[in-house]
């Protein structure tokens, strides 16, 4: 299969490299990449760890770890593993458990077994889902983003609040 | 292989390990496949796979075309395929 690619390989080399056009940079040079892409022919076995966006389509066991942006497991996505991110959205499988530091989501023809833990969660009618959800560990002081931060001056009104109640 | 029908009906996406991306462990592909990130492991893939010279591999990549750009760092890496050299 391989070898009758090969084969038609050089004649396509040789034009590239005798071409005199002008060498222009390339957009994927300039363009800084915000979003990673796991195909849906990818299959990984192993640890993945990221800080960009992420979209799978493909196949992962393993461990997704320290992803502090947001993971779409598409309609094709079959994920083996732990996932860990800011927000996770959920099209495909999923089998282990789901850590959102924000909000997780679950898509009508998401797949989930393992347990959920989040600070918000969206479940679409008709999603699969097999496991517990606990809302309480997610909303540690650490799962806070920065925009949430309430400014100084809001926080003696807050106190206050909170005594009164 | 088996998955020629699924890939005329549907164009897969190009996958893309990007910048951030830190992976260790196997991975086989049967699309085309950009690295710009950090791979430890072994790599299989039916067609292209293009390395930009951000690309921290080790391991071993074996493909249909490796893209390499010039300036990429292969220390303990071995290359089985076509190989092109390209400029950026």
């Amino acid at each position: 299969m391989f070898n009758k690619k090969n084969e038609n390989e050089p004649e396509y080399d040789s034009k590239e490299s005798a071409s005199t056009e002008p060498v222009t940079p390339s957009a994927s040079d300039v363009r800084i990449r915000k979003t990673s892409v796991i195909g849906p022919t990818l299959k990984f076995r192993g640890e993945l760890s990221a800080n960009e966006d992420l979209i799978i389509e493909g196949e992962i066991e393993g461990t997704i770890a320290h992803h502090e942006k947001n993971l779409t497991v598409g309609k094709e996505g079959r994920v083996k593993a732990d996932i860990n991110a800011r927000s996770v959205e959920v099209f495909g499988l999923v089998e282990g458990d789901i850590h959102g530091e924000d909000v997780v989501k679950l898509a009508k023809s998401a797949d989930v077994k393992g347990n959920i833990i989040c600070a918000r969660i969206i479940m679409e009618d008709g999603a699969q889902f097999s496991g517990s959800i606990d809302m309480a560990q997610a909303k540690k002081p650490k799962a806070v983003p920065p925009s949430m931060l309430i400014p100084e001056s809001d926080k003696k009104s807050d106190k206050h609040l909170e005594s009164a109640s | 292989m088996g998955d020629e029908a699924h890939r005329s009906t549907a164009r897969p996406l190009p996958s893309v390990i990007g910048l951030t991306v830190v992976m260790k462990g196997d991975l086989t592909v049967g699309e085309d496949l950009v690295i710009e990130g950090t791979y430890d492991g072994t790599i299989s893939a039916r067609d292209t796979i293009t390395v930009r010279k951000t690309a921290h591999l080790s391991g071993e990549v074996t493909a249909g075309r490796l893209q390499i750009e010039d300036g990429t760092n292969l220390e303990n890496t071995v290359l089985t395929g076509h190989i092109c050299l390209t400029k950026d």
